[in-house]
């Protein structure tokens, strides 16, 4: 009996071994893996900023103001890689937002849109004409990423970008600046909003005439306050903690305001109006606190 | 068998090994050739060298070897280096026995470290060391700052450095005068008549931030200097001193307060947090409908003082009124409760003539003139203090009340300025001639002293006069009152008065004057300091480095 207890376990003993002793096989990267998506700042900070946690997008602006006689220009939105590169050109699919894009036929091209060989980012590359419209009219193209053979689509919050262009002051993509927008201009959304909503051109063009607001990418001028690259250079806004961080955006506001009275005073048949957004139609208004 | 041969075997190996170890030659029982030491004295050559940059550095040690100088074994080396994380490389300065050399590293709050190596030639070149930290620092240090106008339209600016006046300053004294004129080729366009230091930064971190002076000009315009070079770095005629400025705004003065940096405008009162803002963004909200009387205000510039660290009796309100907090992460003005000696919401008929406050904040103290009847007294009012472990809170209230005597009065009407000590119960009465004090405390009058503790001679007169304090303690007193202090504070911190006077329009003569008996208010001009060349005195301040 003894024997019989003590070659069982034995047999189980070795069944144990044997069983422990199958190999797994190692999980590798697949190319079929690799995926693209536009950039984000909040996942790698040496991204081209422009993504907008509020929208879901990765915005993008183009302006002809420092290029008034040019007849088109070439935007490249950038598209980033997730995964191995490779050694061969790889073409990156995308569709149009018919329903949300305004840009009329004509008025612009995707020439094309590609992850080159070696490289973790890639772009489309979009041709925009320069038309007369263009004074008083903001174009938006809509894309979204598509998945191929080659490349798959990536998370979907950041699969969707709208490039949009103007002759006007160029609108403001990061958060940073987008919140200085809001404390400024008068809406329905918090003064600390980053949401572009009710974002409109000349609400801009009224904020940076009123303040002279057109040098923040100079460091001479504004030291450490300055615009950097990693801001993405913006000109025409300072970031939102400057004037939070000294109360000065009341100031600012107040400033704003008394322009706006002014330039409504003079010109009665053509007050200032939000020319885009929600707000489109409506008088433009500086907050007051 | 085996096994005992194997332990036999150890045992003769390590006998072995100890035999021959033992074998060793000491030669320290061998004949010894003494040398004479090399001797380095640094006797009354200071450890911290602290040097102007661009300035003249020179350390002379006594070098000897036995009883000569040994002169003709001996070879020095004098090296600098600024240890970092990207650079510890000395770079040799002087090969002289004597170090004479003009500094001109980079201003820093870190010291640099100097090293004299003495090299011994007839001794297989050993080698002798000896360490210095040297901080080089702007020419334009802490001391005594000076506006003065020579022809009655533009202003310039004089700096005093003295070992009285200058903290870790042992050199000669220097006084650099018309600071701006010197470097911008003219002195500023207006008249500056009210300076105020102020460290932008924390107080709290020596040697970090930006030292300042804002200068307030005889149109309520304001200008803002960085005292590293007394550049000019923010104007109110642009957006780098306030954001918006309303029709008719003019500042009246400035003051350090708790954490904030306050201006007293005709537009109210504006503040921000020094640590890191330099600008007046916005009005102070909690002071709104507030005005000072006279614009007299009790201040403390402790950073650790949260309760009533501002104090003022309101013109509009007739009560006295405190602000506790900032504006930036909450604030609150509040009254006193009164109490049997007096009610501090019913001061209607009272003018407020002086003011000062104990720096921990805990008594406002201030001097009223009676409108209806023009006698003077003096009202101390206790501040709020948190409940502890051992007492209950004590809410803001009256204190009490001295009567200044018919001869006190005399002195005010005439008064030029009036101060109070900050740390002693005495009232510092400057007429055109003399400086008297008045001492308060006990029972219900104030006691005149009507002999002058300082005359003027010579046909001068007094135009101002204020109690001396350096400037690290009017920008945030918790720097020299800790313990140990952060800022070392000087001997006549508190203990000295200002004075200006003139003789004619425009000559003018500092004064600096120690006080001998703090408790009675005796001063000691024999042992002060004399400043002349002045044009027309304009303001006198201490700045802080």
């Amino acid at each position: 009996m003894k024997r019989i207890f003590i070659n069982f376990w034995i047999i189980i003993g070795l069944l144990i071994v044997v069983n422990s002793c199958e190999t797994d096989d190692i999980g590798f990267y697949k190319e079929g893996y690799d995926a693209v998506r536009f950039p984000a700042t909040s996942l790698e900070f040496t991204e081209p900023v422009g993504y907008n946690s509020e929208s879901g997008l990765f915005l993008a602006v183009c302006s002809f103001i420092d290029s008034p006689f040019a007849t088109d220009t070439i935007y490249e939105l950038p598209v980033m890689l997730i995964g191995h590169t490779s050694n061969v050109d790889r073409t990156i699919s995308y569709r149009i937002d018919e329903e949300k894009t305004n840009a009329p036929a004509g008025s612009y091209e995707i020439v094309d849109a590609v992850l080159p060989a070696d490289s973790t980012s890639g772009f489309i590359r979009i041709q925009l004409l320069n038309r007369e419209e263009l004074n008083d009219t903001t174009y938006q193209v809509y894309l979204t990423l598509e998945g191929t053979n080659e490349l798959s689509r990536g998370p979907v919050e950041y699969s969707s970008a709208m490039l949009s262009w103007n002759n006007a002051i160029p609108m403001p993509t990061n958060a940073n600046f987008i919140r200085t927008y809001n404390m400024l201009i008068k809406s329905s959304l918090s003064f600390v909003s980053t949401s572009t909503s009710n974002y409109s051109p000349n609400a801009l063009k009224a904020i940076v005439t009123a303040l002279g607001w057109n040098d923040w990418d100079d460091i001479n001028v504004h030291g450490s306050k300055y615009n950097s690259p990693a801001t993405g250079s913006y000109k025409y806004l300072p970031r939102y903690v400057w004037i939070y961080i000294d109360t000065s955006y009341k100031s600012y506001a107040l400033k704003l305001a008394d322009y706006i009275s002014a330039y409504n005073a003079s010109h009665p048949d053509a007050p200032l109006k939000h020319d885009a957004g929600n707000l489109k139609g409506q008088l433009i208004e500086a907050r007051s606190y | 068998m085996k096994i005992k041969i194997f332990i036999y075997s150890i045992v003769i190996t390590c006998c072995a090994s100890l035999f021959l170890s033992s074998c060793y030659d000491d030669k320290s029982t061998l004949a010894t050739n003494f040398i004479d030491e090399v001797l380095i004295d640094t006797t009354g050559i200071r450890q911290e060298q602290f040097i102007g940059y661009q300035e003249l550095l020179t350390i002379d040690p006594a070098i000897t070897v036995g009883s000569t100088d040994g002169e003709s074994r001996l070879e020095y080396e004098w090296s600098m280096a600024y240890f970092s994380k990207s650079n510890s490389e000395f770079e040799v300065i002087s090969t002289d026995k004597r170090l004479s050399e003009v500094i001109s590293r980079p201003i820093s709050s870190a010291p640099y470290t100097l090293k004299l190596t003495v090299t011994d030639t007839a001794n297989d070149n050993l080698q002798y060391l000896c360490l210095w930290n040297v901080y080089v620092q702007s020419s334009f240090l802490d001391g005594l700052l000076i506006s003065d106008t020579k022809d009655g339209t533009s202003s310039d600016l004089t700096l005093v450095l003295n070992n009285q006046l200058t903290v870790n300053y042992d050199k000669e004294e220097k006084v650099y005068r018309q600071i701006l004129e010197k470097a911008n080729g003219a002195p500023y366009n207006k008249l500056m008549t009210a300076l105020t230091y102020e460290k932008f930064g924390n107080a709290m971190i020596a040697g970090s931030g930006d030292n300042q002076v804002w200068a307030i000009t005889s149109d309520g315009d304001c200008l803002r200097f960085d005292t590293e070079d007394f550049s000019i770095n923010g104007t109110s005629d642009d957006e780098s001193i306030i954001t918006y400025k309303p029709a008719g705004f003019q500042f009246k003065s400035l003051f350090r307060s708790y954490q904030m940096f306050v201006a007293h405008t005709t537009a109210g009162f504006y503040s921000f947090m020094n640590v890191s803002v330099n600008t007046f963004g916005w009005y102070d909200a909690a002071m709104t409908g507030y005005i000072p009387d006279n614009g007299v205000i009790a201040a403390t510039s402790s950073s650790s003082v949260y309760y009533n660290h501002t104090v003022w009796l309101d013109q509009v309100k007739g009560a006295f009124y405190s602000y506790s907090g900032s504006a930036s992460f909450g604030a609150s003005v509040g009254h006193y409760q009164s109490n049997m000696v007096f009610d501090p919401n019913a001061m209607a008929d009272q003018t407020a003539v002086a003011a000062g406050i104990k720096e921990d904040g805990s008594i406002a103290t201030f001097l009223l003139k009676e409108k209806s009847s023009g006698s003077y007294a003096i009202y101390t009012l206790g501040q709020y203090r948190e409940a502890e472990e051992t007492a209950p809170a004590t809410p803001a209230s009256a204190r009490n009340k001295y009567v200044i005597p018919n001869e006190g009065r005399a002195l005010l009407d005439d008064a030029v300025s009036i101060f109070f000590a900050q740390r002693e119960n005495v009232l510092y009465v400057a007429t055109e001639n003399g400086i008297y004090a008045i001492l308060y405390g006990s029972g219900d009058n104030a006691v005149v002293s009507t002999t002058p503790k300082y005359s003027t001679t010579g046909g001068e007169t007094i135009v101002k006069a204020k109690l001396y304090q350096q400037g690290h303690h009017t920008n945030d007193n918790a720097t020299t009152t800790g313990t140990p202090p952060l800022i070392t504070p000087l001997a006549w911190n508190n203990k000295a008065i200002i004075l200006a006077t003139q003789k004619g329009d425009f000559e003018g003569k500092v004064n600096v004057i120690p006080i001998s008996q703090a408790g009675i208010g005796t001063l000691d001009p024999s042992n002060g300091l004399v400043y002349d060349g002045f044009g027309k005195i304009l303001d006198v301040t201490t700045i802080g480095y």
